[in-house]
């Protein structure tokens, strides 16, 4: 079953060419170009997923989400919008969004939101004490790592940038991804500091163990997968 | 109701009447009460005296002499004023020209105002009357009525109404000379505001002269328009630069993608080219988005995104982030927070400001060096402090790489745009606080010194109701 999202951005240049990578990623894609529109048939609940414009005619973005909250609508919604003030952010957030994206984006960023939100959903709120990927394994409760049996010692901004990885493992992680959500920081650094932290989590990982796990996507960001 | 304006001359009016009204109502009052209880002693007095010598005619030569004293006086015009009621033993009127003893009155009293008639037809009138028994059961009323005691009130209106004449005219006079003030003064208020209106920025409202409520408004004023001008300066500036900068990415962009499309090369030089294209736009959008976030640290942020945080914690965490980074560069980042010091701050926002401190930092260290990264509490408040062994920046500089877009020439070879400062000078205003930067000897030391300081209030403050209340 292929799984049917919702953009509404009434740009249309931008909509066509979300719409365009999405469906190449094997989504089924709807369009509305105003609130009202997006209103009308979001509250089916009928989608997985809405990626939603802030600026819109009509009825604007906040106020559709407020809507479809208040309607008991629970589809995950992805804000997107060229208001990049922290305000903004924490009034998305607030209103019932579950990511917010600051325009101009790069596209495998919101993919990767877009799975993260679908993989979220998904799995269910399950309190898990273990996480594994291969033979790595993550003890929550102790905050013990372990791969192949052996300990790996961990500062504690290592093991929750390394949590966050083994609770997305197989998808693609970006970076600022990552700075959100292990440092809760929204700014654009000017250095790359997430992949020094990256290579130095390889280090402890990867290094002098059979097979990688932590794999860098090209131009995008990261994922961690057993090999194969 | 809408409210129409009106001028102040009219409004000032409006208030005075209504005072000036009770400005001589009252004393006027007053006055008259005081004359009306004077002049009433005087009639009681009136009458009492004829009482007392009818009184002593009887006791001298009888009744019938009182009787006819009584008809010589009412037949006398010239004592026209006194009434009379003489009764015998029977209640029986044996002269004067009232019909009947006062219901409720007895037959001997001092002085009592009551309702008396003069004929038996007659309305009856209120009088003044004074009584008195006779020996014999006869007794004798005199009575003034209240119409002819000829009370003072004339006297008094007309006096009220001059005092209120003058009252008014001195109001019209006062409401001109306010009016007229006003005018002259906000006359330079008005002719600075038209001159700016005609595009000269630079005019200010004079102080000097004007009275001290005035010159508050135009110190305001002043200030006011001096930040308007500075933003609009640094507008200018900044639309300048970014024109500027963008001017040179687009026609690089430009070019980039007309070589690429008249060019006979093949598809790998296509891909180039259009990766090239890609990072030119990146490289725009960092500019737009460090500007933006510039002009947002200016504007200020809500209150309610402040918090009370620990500089402490806060600088710890920005180390976390870049001690590696540091490291892989070659340098050393030391973080020197002991104690815990209390701010109220916008904790994302200051924390990219000390991670463009700590990115410059990075870039410009000579490899081996060490950066240090230290909260502390000075002598003026609590302070950052960022500070390398790099190349430092020279003494007449230091003001200017704060502005946007200044990239001295020995860094025009390394990466960046020029805003790094310029965003960390903004978050600190936006906190009371301020980025100095001096020397390390070698190197720079970047501060953000916070100032503990009340909020000031401008002078005489007071004297104007705040429409606003934070």
């Amino acid at each position: 079953m292929s799984r049917k999202l919702l953009v509404v951005e009434d740009d249309t240049i931008t909509s066509s060419y979300l719409v365009q990578s999405l469906r190449e990623q094997g989504y089924t894609v709807d369009v509305a170009e105003d609130g009202r529109e997006a209103l009308y048939l979001a509250s089916d609940g009928a989608y997985e997923l809405v990626v939603l414009d802030r600026m819109l005619p009509g009825l604007d973005g906040l106020s559709v989400l407020k809507a479809l909250r208040a309607a008991r609508i629970e589809t995950p919604v992805l804000l997107l919008s060229a208001l990049s003030t922290l305000d903004e952010r924490v009034k998305g957030l607030k209103a019932g969004g579950d990511d917010y994206m600051v325009k101009p984006f790069a596209v495998s960023e919101l993919l990767a939101r877009i799975e993260v939100l679908l993989r979220r959903r998904s799995a269910g709120p399950e309190a898990e004490t273990k996480l594994r990927c291969a033979d790595l394994e993550m003890d929550l409760i102790a905050r013990k790592v372990t791969r192949a049996g052996k300990i790996i010692d961990m500062q504690p901004r290592e093991f929750a940038l390394l949590e966050y990885l083994m609770r997305h493992q197989g998808q693609l992680v970006t970076r600022t991804m990552l700075l959100e959500a292990v440092w809760d920081y929204h700014f654009d650094p000017q250095t790359n500091v997430i992949d020094v932290h990256i290579s130095r989590l390889r280090q402890r990982v990867d290094k002098g163990f059979q097979g990688s796990l932590i794999h860098t996507i090209r131009g995008a960001g990261y994922r961690l997968a057993a090999e194969g | 109701m809408p409210i129409r304006p009106q001028s102040a001359t009219l409004q000032i009016a409006r208030t005075l009447i209504p005072l000036s009204i009770v400005a001589t109502l009252v004393p006027f009052g007053v006055l008259y009460f005081d004359l009306s209880t004077l002049h009433e002693q005087k009639i009681e007095k009136e009458v009492s005296d004829e009482l007392r010598a009818l009184k002593s005619v009887y006791e001298d030569d009888g009744a019938a002499a009182v009787e006819e004293r009584i008809r010589d006086s009412l037949t006398n015009s010239e004592s026209g004023r006194m009434l009379y009621l003489f009764e015998d033993g029977y209640r029986y009127r044996v002269a004067g020209n009232l019909t009947a003893w006062p219901a409720k009155s007895s037959s001997s009293f001092a002085w009592e105002v009551v309702p008396l008639s003069r004929s038996t037809f007659a309305e009856p009138e209120v009088m003044g009357a004074s009584a008195t028994e006779l020996p014999g059961r006869y007794r004798l009323l005199v009575a003034i009525p209240r119409e002819e005691w000829g009370m003072p009130i004339g006297l008094v209106a007309k006096a009220a109404a001059l005092g209120f004449f003058i009252a008014m005219l001195l109001n019209v006079i006062a409401g001109f000379r306010v009016s007229h003030f006003l005018r002259r003064h906000m006359s330079s208020i008005v002719e600075t505001a038209e001159d700016i209106l005609g595009g000269d920025m630079s005019r200010r409202v004079k102080v000097s002269y004007l009275p001290v409520e005035f010159s508050v408004v135009s110190a305001s004023l002043n200030a006011m328009l001096s930040r308007i001008e500075d933003s609009m300066t640094t507008m200018r500036a900044v639309t300048d630069s970014i024109a500027h900068d963008f001017r040179s990415s687009l026609t690089r962009l430009g070019a980039r993608l007309e070589m690429a499309s008249g060019g006979k090369g093949g598809e790998q030089e296509l891909r180039t080219a259009m990766r090239d294209a890609a990072s030119e736009v990146d490289s725009m959008l960092h500019i737009l988005n460090s500007l933006l976030e510039i002009a947002r640290a200016e504007a200020g942020v809500s209150g309610d995104q402040m918090a009370d945080m620990d500089l402490s914690t806060l600088i710890s965490d920005v180390g976390d982030l870049y001690v590696p980074v540091a490291e892989e560069a070659g340098l050393q980042l030391n973080v020197h927070a002991a104690e815990p010091i209390q701010v109220r701050a916008h904790p994302e926002l200051l924390a990219q400001a000390i991670a463009n401190l700590i990115d410059n930092a990075i870039k410009y260290s000579p490899l081996g060096t060490a950066i240090e990264l230290r909260a502390s509490l000075g002598p003026l408040g609590p302070l950052i402090e960022v500070s390398d062994r790099g190349p430092g920046i020279p003494a007449e500089a230091r003001e200017r790489v704060i502005h946007r877009f200044v990239r001295l020439d020995a860094a025009r070879k390394s990466p960046g745009s020029g805003l790094g400062l310029s965003l960390v000078a903004a978050v600190a205003k936006l906190h009371g606080a301020f980025l100095k930067l001096h020397d390390n000897l070698p190197g720079l030391t970047a501060v953000i010194q916070f100032v503990a300081k009340p909020r000031r209030k401008p002078p005489l403050s007071f004297l104007f109701k705040r429409s606003v209340e934070k």
